[in-house]
C-alpha cells in the first residue's frame, strides 16, 4: 500500500467483516425485500436481452450480503451488475478493458481500500466517464472531502435505505425507476 | 381496547377540521401508532380513551395535536431534483432580473416540515448566484406542527436525513459533524426563518412572495380546500411569481389563477393576472 492510502485510512479503521453488523448497515421499512417480483423480461441470473443497452454498475465491496444488497436494488431499476470483493481487484476489472457506468465503491477492504482505488482510477484516467460512489460507515468530514478529492463523484454513508440509494442516483443523472 | 369505527370516523373529523388533511379509512391504523404519544401526556391510557376525552372536552390544543401527528412530514433535502434545476437555469436568474431594483427575494416554503427543502433553496442560492450576496433575501418556512418548526429551526440532521438528496459537495461546505449530527453553516441559516401557519387558515403575517414551494401537500386536502388554498396562495403571491407544485398535483381546479408553465424538465404555476 503506498504513502497516500496510509495517510488517507488514518484514524478510520476499518470495523472488520462481520455479516451481522452488515445486515444492520442497511436500514429497514424501506422496501427492501428480496422476493418482490423483478421487472417482466428480467431473468434470474441475467437479462432477456443480454444486458445490451442497459447501466452497467460495479460493486465492489468486501461484504457478500452488502453487494447482494446493491445489485439487488440496482437490478430492481435494470442495471447489470458485476461485483469485486477489493479495490485491487476492482482496478484489474478495469485495467484489463470492462466499462462500467458507475462505480459503487466501500472503504475498509482488505488488499486494496476504496480510497486508494479511486485515486489510482482517476490518476491513470481509466474509464474516466464512469461514475464513483463511495459507499461506506465512514461518515467523517474530513474523510468526505478527502474522498472527492480524490475524484468520488458522490458519497452515502452506511447505514442507508434503498430509497437513499435511489436518490444519491438521480444525483449522479442516473435514472432510476419510480 | 383499540379503537371502533366510529371513533376513526370522528378522529378523521377532528384532522380534517384543524388541518384539512383527507385521512384514508384504509390508514386507520396510523391513528393508533401515531397518537399513543398523544394519549399518554392526556393521561388517557389509549387512543379511544384519546377520543373520549376529546368528544368530552373538545379541548383545541389536543385537537390540534392530533392534527400534527397526523400530519405527513416526508420530505428530503432537494426533494425530487429537477424542480431545483428549473430554479437555477430558469427561475431564479428571472425573479433576480424582475426584483433588480428592489433587490429583495422572498421565498415559501409552505409546509416545510422538518426544513429540508427551505434549506436546500438557501444551499441553492448560495452556491450558484453570488450576486445575491447583498440582496435583501428571505425563505419562509411554514408548517402547522410546531414540533416540526423546532426541528427545522435547529438547522441539525441525522445521518439518515443529509443521506436523502443532498449532493457530498453540499454537505461537506455547508455542513459541519457535531457528534451525531450534521449542522447547517450559519450562512445558509440565516436565509431563512420558520413560523408557525395552517393553510386552511387565515395566514399569519407574511410577506408577498416571488417563489412559493407547496410540494406534496394539497394531495390529502378536499376540492374546495385545494380551491381555497390556491386562491390564498395567489392573494400572498407577486403577480410575477413562481409557484411549485409536487410532481403528481396539478392546479387543475383553479386554471383561472394560475397557469402551467414548463422549463428545465419541470411543470411549475404564474399566477394570472385579472385586471
Amino acid at each position: 500500500m503506498g504513502e497516500v492510502t496510509r495517510q488517507a485510512t488514518d484514524g478510520f479503521e476499518d470495523s472488520g467483516d462481520n455479516e451481522e453488523v452488515d445486515k444492520q448497515i442497511i436500514e429497514s421499512g424501506d422496501g427492501c425485500n428480496a422476493s418482490e417480483p423483478r421487472p417482466p423480461g428480467l431473468a434470474q441470473c441475467g437479462y432477456a436481452d443480454g444486458g445490451k443497452n442497459r447501466m452497467k454498475t460495479l460493486i465492489v465491496d468486501d461484504s457478500r450480503f452488502i453487494r447482494d444488497f446493491l445489485k439487488q436494488q440496482l437490478q430492481r431499476v435494470g442495471h447489470v451488475c458485476a461485483e469485486a470483493e477489493d479495490g485491487f481487484a476492482a482496478l484489474s476489472m478495469l485495467r484489463s478493458g470492462e466499462c462500467f457506468d458507475l462505480m459503487l465503491l466501500d472503504v475498509n477492504m482488505p488488499v486494496m481500500n476504496g480510497l486508494e482505488c479511486v485515486r489510482q482510477l482517476r490518476e491513470e484516467n481509466i474509464d474516466a466517464q464512469m461514475k464513483v460512489m463511495m459507499v461506506t460507515t465512514e461518515a467523517d468530514h474530513r474523510f468526505i472531502e478527502l474522498a472527492l478529492k480524490y475524484g468520488a463523484d458522490e458519497f452515502l454513508m452506511k447505514p442507508f435505505t434503498a430509497q437513499s440509494l435511489r436518490e444519491k442516483l438521480l444525483l449522479l443523472g442516473i435514472a432510476v425507476a419510480a | 381496547m383499540s379503537c371502533s369505527e366510529t371513533d376513526y370516523a370522528y378522529l378523521r373529523k377532528v384532522v380534517l377540521e384543524e388541518s384539512a388533511s383527507l385521512i384514508d379509512p384504509a390508514r386507520n391504523l396510523w391513528f393508533e401508532g401515531r397518537l399513543n404519544p398523544i394519549a399518554r401526556p392526556a393521561v388517557t391510557q389509549n387512543v379511544d380513551g384519546l377520543v373520549e376525552l376529546l368528544r368530552v372536552d373538545r379541548t383545541p390544543h389536543l385537537q390540534r395535536a392530533v392534527a400534527e401527528a397526523m400530519t405527513i412530514n416526508e420530505t428530503s433535502f432537494f426533494r425530487d431534483a429537477r424542480p431545483f434545476d428549473m430554479l437555477r437555469s430558469k427561475a431564479i436568474p428571472e425573479l433576480i432580473r424582475q426584483n433588480q431594483a428592489e433587490r429583495t427575494l422572498r421565498v415559501w416554503s409552505a409546509a416545510c416540515a422538518t426544513g429540508q427543502e427551505a434549506y436546500s433553496v438557501a444551499m441553492l442560492l448560495l452556491e450558484h448566484f453570488p450576486e445575491l450576496k447583498d440582496w435583501d433575501v428571505k425563505i419562509v418556512g411554514t408548517d402547522l406542527s410546531r414540533t416540526v418548526l423546532e426541528v427545522a429551526r435547529r438547522g441539525r440532521y441525522r445521518r439518515a436525513e443529509v443521506n436523502r438528496g443532498l449532493p457530498a459537495k453540499m454537505l461537506v461546505k455547508y455542513f459541519e459533524r457535531d457528534g451525531d449530527e450534521w449542522e447547517l453553516s450559519m450562512q445558509a441559516r440565516e436565509l431563512c426563518e420558520f413560523q408557525y401557519a395552517n393553510l386552511c387558515a387565515p395566514p399569519p403575517t407574511l410577506p408577498v412572495f416571488d417563489l412559493v414551494l407547496m410540494r406534496n401537500v394539497l394531495l390529502y386536502f378536499s376540492e374546495q380546500d385545494r380551491s381555497d388554498v390556491f386562491a390564498a396562495v395567489h392573494r400572498q403571491m407577486d403577480p410575477r411569481g413562481f409557484l411549485l407544485l409536487g410532481n403528481s398535483e396539478q392546479a387543475e381546479d383553479s386554471t383561472d389563477q394560475f397557469e402551467m408553465e414548463f422549463a428545465s424538465e419541470s411543470y411549475f404555476y404564474r399566477p394570472v393576472v385579472s385586471y
